[in-house]
């Protein structure tokens, strides 16, 4: 459902980066490695390269005296850390998105703006988020069949994006709840707070019971 | 596929809930703190080197096993081979759209988009056909996301009819859900004794509940089982009584 699309991106392709890395790595080695050990039932094609990685690499170290110069600890340091920020980053980028703490509500004073100039001086109208938040919970919640239900409203001051999990009673009819849902607290938030774009994304499940047995 | 800012129109325009893409959120935070976590570690064991410390055990033992197993090991084809099926796996979570535990439902509304967790849809569908009079158990699971196999036991009754009745009420059922694309239903009907009914402590209904319903049919407590938690409505003593 939506979200941040930078990061579903970036998690795919460094899911798929990382992957490909390790497919082609420990492919290589293993054929490499069952190659020398003769335990082969074919033979390798041609293209593939023999030259063994580990040897091959601490090889090339100790030849070209990379670790003798005066750089060497330092840019270990300094790759280390960098690959520690941006690994932080990224795990950080995961967690749940963060609601702004006020939405711009477009007032009046957004409509003379451009005309006048002056008016940017003036504060412009903006409306807390949690209050439009538990405004549609809350309403959300006295829809029939809704046991509880949860919003956020994400992805900044100017687009909100609301999500709202909705729980269900036992029973519940899902497609009555979606309709009154769009037509109960999500319109009227787009109503009253003037956010006529307001995207939504819902979901909705039942309340976790135990086998009923019939009467 | 998503772009980050598609206006109300286009995406009402595109039509019936296209299948919401994962974020990868869990695969990746696992592997941005396994990383995290090893950068850590080798950053402070070098920073210590620098001040005069001697290495971390763990890190010249590793070194040590490194270099002094050699590549034919046993040891490092199967890390090696393990390696390669975890990069299959990655590839397979990077391309394929995930959330499968999650139905898109059908857009009431343009720029909105709902979904229906695959758990809740099974258990309406099951809680629909345990309605249905005559069948004592019921279980159902999705195959996938496009197909739901119900499993019904039936204690008494004509089959024909009950398996009519089941066949409504899940198409009833199916289409309250409304989801995007109702799945397709395959209905067993298993014919069981009563015997089955017994419940277990985890099915009994609390007592309130019991205590109710023997007051209000007063052969209820008596009878003891099945009838126990079930006879709260009129048809349900009805039925009891045709048996």
């Amino acid at each position: 459902m939506g979200g941040n699309p930078v990061r579903h991106w970036l998690n795919r392709a460094v899911l798929a980066l990382l992957g490909l890395a390790g497919l082609v790595g420990g492919g290589w080695t293993t054929g490499t490695s069952l190659d020398a050990r003769g335990e082969l039932p074919f033979a390798l094609p041609p293209w593939w390269p023999r030259w063994h990685p580990r040897t091959e690499l601490t090889d090339w170290l100790e030849s070209t005296e990379l670790r003798d110069q005066g750089w060497w600890p330092a840019a270990v340091l300094g790759c280390l850390t960098v690959g520690l920020l941006v690994l932080a980053y990224w795990l950080l980028v995961q967690t749940g998105p963060r609601e702004p703490r006020r939405l711009a509500l477009p007032g009046p004073a957004s409509g003379t703006e451009r005309s006048t100039g002056t008016a940017a001086r003036a504060p412009r109208p903006s409306l807390r988020t949690a209050a439009l938040s538990h405004a549609m919970a809350a309403q959300a919640a006295d829809v029939p069949g809704v046991r509880r239900a949860r919003v956020r409203l994400t992805g900044g001051p100017r687009r909100p994006r609301a999500r709202l999990t909705v729980i269900l009673d036992t029973g519940a009819d899902p497609r009555a709840v979606l309709t009154a849902l769009c037509t109960g607290p999500i319109a009227d938030a787009q109503r009253c707070a003037g956010l006529d774009d307001l995207r939504s994304g819902l979901r909705l499940r039942v309340a976790p019971h135990g086998t009923r047995r019939t009467r | 596929m998503r772009p980050a800012h598609n206006n109300t129109l286009t995406s009402a325009s595109r039509g019936p809930a296209r299948r919401p893409w994962s974020a990868r959120r869990g695969p990746a935070a696992v592997l941005a703190l396994l990383g995290a976590t090893a950068c850590g570690m080798l950053l402070y064991d070098q920073v210590a080197l620098h001040y005069g410390r001697p290495a971390a055990p763990w890190r010249s033992r590793t070194e040590g096993w490194l270099t002094d197993t050699p590549g034919t090991s046993g040891w490092v084809i199967g890390a090696a081979a393990a390696l390669a099926l975890l990069g299959l796996y990655l590839m397979v979570l990077a391309l394929t759209p995930g959330g499968r535990r999650r139905l898109p439902m059908a857009p009431a509304a343009p720029a909105v988009r709902a979904v229906l967790d695959r758990a809740s849809a099974v258990t309406l569908l099951r809680d629909a056909a345990l309605q249905v009079p005559g069948v004592t158990n019921a279980r159902a699971r999705m195959r996938g996301r496009r197909r739901a196999v119900i499993r019904v036991t039936v204690a008494y009754g004509e089959s024909t009819t009950i398996r009519a009745a089941l066949h409504e009420a899940l198409a009833t059922e199916t289409d309250r859900l409304g989801l995007a694309k109702p799945p397709r239903l395959r209905l067993g009907l298993t014919t069981g004794a009563p015997t089955h009914l017994t419940p277990t402590a985890a099915q009994k209904p609390p007592p309130i509940t019991a205590t109710a319903t023997g007051t209000a049919t007063g052969t209820g407590t008596d009878t003891g089982t099945a009838q126990d938690g079930a006879a709260e409505n009129d048809t349900a003593q009805h039925r009891t009584e045709q048996q």
